[in-house]
């Protein structure tokens, strides 16, 4: 466990606990999701892994939707593009592991899966279909941009899988 | 202490971190997003060598912490050698607050390259570069007293 609380770390500085996320974080999240036309009432059918991820991503949201929330005038997460990172998560195979969810200091959600020093992968999600990634797998690494509308398209499942088969 | 201008790459340099969020909670190392560039093409380090932990840390309280917009207490840091940045064809500033006694020990990685008119590719190979930053660092040093060793 690390032991990042303590009373001198501002609200930005901690990542709550998932149990209070779903309460009040819930609520923010739904409102900010109605903001952009999603439908909240959408019933997703997700692993374990995918679960986590998106509560993960919740907590994220009701941190990160206000600027400088990380006190580096880290640019705030807006609705859409929570939205989209949402959508790619529910696109993800269900086999994967549940990948590190975290802000860019530009205000698109990156999504990371490792198993490795050297075997990464990472990806951000931003507010249109443009996702930028990179991955390391051994002294191989390289980037990409990629479309992504409906499906996580067939490069980037195939540079996770290589990297979570280390 | 006066140090040289030009950074020697077996030069310790720590990446002072302010968010936990930041952290990998399972491998202790940062995340990625620790070392890309933002808002500028270029990324505060502070040069350590030979300096204990308390000195390092009382540093980027100071330093960093200290100097944020909201100032909060300092999480910790993460070590890198310069010959890692040197490596990714970058480069370190040593020159920026020139002669300013109120800064200590600061250094810019610069040389972050471009691709005029898409942002977006332009942070994918940054991401590459912050990749093989992040592999090349340290697993986190907490802040805290006895955190480091109840993270292990």
């Amino acid at each position: 466990m690390i032991p990042f609380a303590s009373d001198a770390v501002p609200r930005y500085a901690i990542y709550r606990s998932l149990s209070e996320a779903s309460g009040m974080d819930g609520r923010l999240v739904e409102r900010k999701l109605r903001e952009v036309g999603e439908d909240v009432s959408e019933s997703v059918a997700q692993s374990g892994n995918s679960m986590k991820a998106l509560s993960a991503l919740n907590e994220l949201f009701s941190v990160a939707s206000e600027g400088n929330w990380d006190g580096e005038s880290g640019i705030a997460v807006t609705p859409q593009v929570f939205a989209n990172a949402r959508r790619f998560l529910e696109q993800v195979p269900t086999r994967w592991e549940t990948p590190e969810v975290s802000a860019d200091p530009d205000g698109e959600i990156s999504f990371e899966w490792s198993s490795d020093v050297r075997r990464r992968f990472s990806v951000s999600i931003g507010s249109d279909e443009r996702i930028s990634s990179a991955w390391l797998v051994g002294s191989e690494r390289g980037h990409s941009v990629n479309i992504f509308l409906s499906e996580v398209p067939r490069q980037l499942l195939d540079h996770v899988d290589q990297v979570l088969a280390g | 202490m006066v140090l040289p201008v030009q950074v020697h790459p077996d030069e310790t340099l720590a990446r002072f971190i302010a968010t936990a969020g930041r952290i990998n909670k399972e491998t202790l190392r940062p995340r990625v997003e620790l070392f890309m560039p933002h808002p500028y093409f270029e990324l505060s380090v502070f040069r350590t060598t030979e300096i204990s932990h308390q000195a390092c840390r009382d540093l980027g309280q100071r330093e960093f912490a200290d100097k944020l917009s909201i100032p909060t207490a300092l999480v910790g840091w993460t070590d890198l050698k310069a010959r890692h940045i040197f490596e990714r064809k970058l480069t370190l500033d040593t020159s920026s607050p020139p002669n300013d006694p109120s800064h200590e020990r600061p250094a810019n990685v610069m040389g972050w390259p471009a691709f005029p008119g898409d942002r977006k590719m332009e942070k994918a190979l940054h991401k590459e570069i912050a990749l093989e930053l992040v592999a090349a660092a340290s697993t986190v040093r907490f802040a805290s007293a006895g955190a480091n060793e109840a993270a292990k």
